[in-house]
């Protein structure tokens, strides 16, 4: 089912599948570009475990989405603030958080026993790549420009990176944005990745393709390592 | 070819499979003079940073930007140096 949660004055969707389900994860999606061509993966994930009597949230982050809210107002901690209130308005118990890349950044948001991660990302990488965009684009135009010059634009004023419009306090936040520490953490990684994780799935980094594929196995083995995982 | 040139080759080549969906079928045909920049649709500038991470991300290196100019994308051939650069010093 879609429900509303209300944030900050707005109304905003979050997709509730297997409410009555005993056990209840969130799942917090990428942001931005990344958000939209995981989406398919996600909810392809949502519903194997909603076979497997496991109910899962999927919200729309303030900004993201459906969302009503302007780009220039998102904030790494305003997210973390509207997951707090998602939870509180959900009327169920959460038992773990699932974060996809950068949505690990905010998998403190929410008190649970267990976290579980796919490819994380810190708020530097993630500012990296959307960096790393602007400027291919910039080159492709024919404009010359440079990392640094961008940066020091983007910390006094509004910029456009990868097709959103960010604000100063925006990248501040990404450019100090660590990942949070916890005790029970479980990180998946795609294999051929070069970085530590608990164990490696089998398919194509998806966020990264333009148009993406809808792998259903990646999926499967997604929701299996959920299930897996979730606190009994 | 020495060893790790091949598997640089191997991995460049995967990314562009996995990144840009680019079938096996026309993989097998590129060679090191095949173009890629300007050649490939799939290959636009939101493609070009996911597939620059994708690098980093498998090769284990950093890529600075400021040192990415349009030259390395000109060929397959340009791409595979530049990461055997990076990934062999």
């Amino acid at each position: 089912m879609i429900g509303q949660y209300s944030f900050s004055g707005n109304s905003e969707q979050y997709l509730h599948l297997g409410r009555k389900h005993p056990r209840q994860i969130l799942i917090i999606p990428p942001f931005f570009e990344e958000m939209n061509r995981t989406r398919w993966l996600l909810l392809a994930a949502m519903r194997t475990l909603d076979e497997a009597r496991i109910g899962t949230i999927l919200p729309d982050l303030p900004g993201q989405n459906e969302s009503l809210v302007l780009d220039s107002g998102i904030s790494i901690g305003m997210w973390g603030a509207a997951l707090e209130r998602l939870a509180a308005q959900s009327g169920v118990i959460i038992d773990m958080v699932a974060a996809f890349r950068s949505g690990a950044l905010l998998d403190d948001a929410v008190d649970c026993a267990r976290r579980w991660r796919m490819s994380p990302e810190d708020g530097p990488d993630l500012l990296r790549q959307l960096v790393r965009t602007r400027l291919a684009a910039d080159r492709e135009a024919g404009l010359s420009t440079s990392k640094a010059l961008l940066m020091a634009q983007a910390r006094h004023e509004n910029i456009e990176l990868a097709g959103v419009e960010m604000s100063p306090a925006l990248i501040q936040e990404l450019e100090n944005a660590r990942l949070p520490v916890h005790d029970e953490v479980r990180t998946v990684r795609l294999e051929g990745s070069a970085a530590p994780a608990d164990t490696y799935l089998s398919g194509k980094p998806l966020w990264r393709q333009s148009e993406p594929e809808e792998d259903h196995w990646l999926a499967q083995q997604i929701a299996a390592d959920l299930a897996g995982w979730v606190p009994r | 070819m020495h060893e790790g040139v091949e598997i640089v080759e191997h991995t460049v080549r995967a990314v562009l499979h996995d990144v840009l969906g680019i079938s096996q079928d026309r993989l097998a045909l590129f060679d090191e003079a095949t173009p890629l920049f300007g050649a490939l649709p799939e290959l636009d500038s939101m493609a070009v940073a996911g597939l620059l991470t994708e690098l980093e991300d498998r090769l284990g290196i950093i890529i600075e930007d400021d040192d990415v100019d349009g030259e390395i994308f000109d060929t397959l051939g340009s791409l595979v140096r530049f990461a055997t650069d990076k990934a062999l010093g």
